[in-house]
């Protein structure tokens, strides 16, 4: 205990003997490599997964947003507009459209969502259900 | 001694304050990289009968917004010139004084013809601008789509021919097309989405927007700096599954890529799908062993045109084409059922993964 008092007290006296410019030269580089560590922390942060959230949009607005996280169980929900309706159906962590009065059925082949990016459209109801955030790549040329 | 001390805890709090001044500002600095990233913004709309996507940022969040807004009203502005469903469109404008008149268009209508014509003449007609009167008649993607019946597709392929497209400019943007034969159609759905893309993209560049993604349907542009490293990465639809699975991936960079599939849109008839990507040589949808070609271009409207004809040609001679036109890079698809073999040109080669494994992989001599 002493010992590492005695150590801490010669650490200040070498310290006092140091140069202001020696001392700011000190400050700026503990800064630097604080820099680097926050930079370091921080740089993946946008793509750090956020919590599972699917979202539907009519129209091009968000309407309802679906907490898959926390959300066990089982349920459907029902989106109606003039243009015709889409039934999402919820099972645990995924999400999907079952069923639609749109002539092209496009939304219910896409099948079950689990992945931020994932998504269901529905031209001809002007619907789209998601998984929130941006997938593996950047988009889909189809 | 006692004074000593003194200056020292003076000089020591000086330090702190500037070390405490210096980490204030590294957290400054962190938090402005940390906005300046975030401020990408997304915004999506239905237009030119599909899902339209727009990703930008470079600039303020409310200018970003702002110059997506600008290449929105862009978009709406070109489908109504060059729709040929939109009945007062110049496009249809034209169709209806076909063999009677000429008729005076803008100067991107005009383009969008001459760079039709074009690629009509590169690849000996399998992209033919003039394939109006065979959309027109087997209605794929419309309410009314049917088999027509021989007759029928036998008079809408004597009105095909992107040669009797006549073109004149004179001088102060003063453009004219005439299709010199009554009945004809022009339709452009085989490049009109790649060159409103090129103009979408254009338009947010002047405005100052560094990096986007423009992604009109699955006809992707992007220019500038990726959201995660130097390139962007897209994925390549499958043919055989639902829409956003993809078989691979292609890093581009200021590029377009653009995909023709016979999944994208078809009907179904007595057991038989009809895609609605049409053979101009028959007049019926592509009997095409392929099952879908993509295409990196600079130019949007040139990988649109490139895709749609080269899946018109088939395996044999699109490999062919391509030998002769080394500076185009395509990614073709065999429609070979569980074997199907992805062929990859030679400089597309190294910028591909292929993420199915089931799938064949071949490079292009």
């Amino acid at each position: 205990m002493s010992a590492n008092k005695n150590r801490y007290n010669k650490y200040l006296k070498r310290l006092a003997k140091l140069r202001s410019g020696d001392k700011l030269m000190i400050a700026i580089l503990g800064a630097l490599i604080l820099i680097s560590i926050l930079l370091f922390a921080f740089r993946n942060y946008r793509y750090r997964p956020e919590v599972l959230r699917a979202e539907v949009l009519q129209n091009g607005k968000v309407v309802q947003t679906i907490d898959l996280q926390r959300h066990g169980g089982e349920r459907e929900i029902l989106f109606e507009n003039e243009l015709g309706y889409n039934t999402v159906r919820i099972e645990g962590k995924k999400i999907r459209v079952v069923d639609a009065d749109c002539p092209d059925q496009k939304c219910v082949s896409a099948g079950w969502l689990y992945r931020p990016g994932d998504n269901a459209v529905c031209l001809p109801h002007r619907f789209i259900l998601r998984i929130r955030g941006y997938g593996a790549v950047d988009a889909v040329a189809f | 001694m006692n004074l000593e001390n003194v200056t020292r805890q003076k000089q020591n709090k000086k330090i702190l304050l500037a070390l405490f001044l210096l980490i204030a500002l590294c957290v400054l600095a962190l938090m402005y990289v940390q906005a300046r990233q975030i401020k990408r913004v997304d915004v999506e709309s239905f237009k030119l009968g599909t899902l339209v996507r727009i990703s930008a940022w470079g600039g303020s969040e409310t200018q970003v917004a702002s110059l997506i807004d600008g290449a929105l009203q862009e978009v709406d502005r070109l489908e109504k010139l060059f729709s040929a469903n939109i009945p007062d469109s110049e496009v249809s404008e034209i169709n209806k004084n076909a063999g009677v008149l000429p008729v005076r268009v803008s100067g991107e209508t005009y383009e969008l013809a001459s760079r039709s014509l074009y690629w009509a003449r590169q690849t000996n007609g399998a992209f033919d601008p003039t394939i109006g009167p065979v959309v027109a008649l087997w209605g794929i993607g419309t309410n009314h789509a049917k088999v027509p019946a021989d007759e029928e597709i036998e008079k809408a392929i004597s009105l095909l021919g992107y040669e009797k497209l006549r073109f004149s400019s004179g001088m102060e943007d003063d453009y004219a097309l005439f299709l010199t034969q009554k009945g004809q159609r022009l339709d452009f759905g085989a490049i009109a989405k790649g060159q409103v893309a090129d103009f979408a993209a254009d338009a947010l560049k002047r405005g100052g927007v560094r990096s986007a993604l423009i992604d009109l349907g699955g006809n992707i542009v992007v220019f500038g700096e990726a959201p995660r490293g130097k390139m962007w990465k897209l994925g390549i639809q499958h043919p055989g599954k639902p829409r956003g699975e993809y078989f691979g991936v292609i890093a581009v960079a200021d590029e377009s890529v653009v995909t023709s599939g016979r999944y994208e849109r078809f009907f179904e008839s007595g057991g038989v799908r009809y895609h609605h990507i049409f053979d101009p040589a028959t007049g019926r949808p592509s009997q095409s062993d392929l099952s879908s070609v993509t295409i990196v271009d600079k130019r949007s409207a040139d990988a649109d045109a490139l895709s749609t004809a080269l899946f018109v040609m088939g395996l044999r001679k699109a490999a062919e084409f391509l030998k002769q036109n080394p500076e185009i890079n395509a990614i073709l698809v065999s429609d070979e059922g569980e074997k199907s073999c992805v062929y990859i040109t030679q400089n597309l080669a190294p910028r591909f993964s292929l993420s199915n494994k089931t799938m064949r992989f071949e490079v292009l001599e």
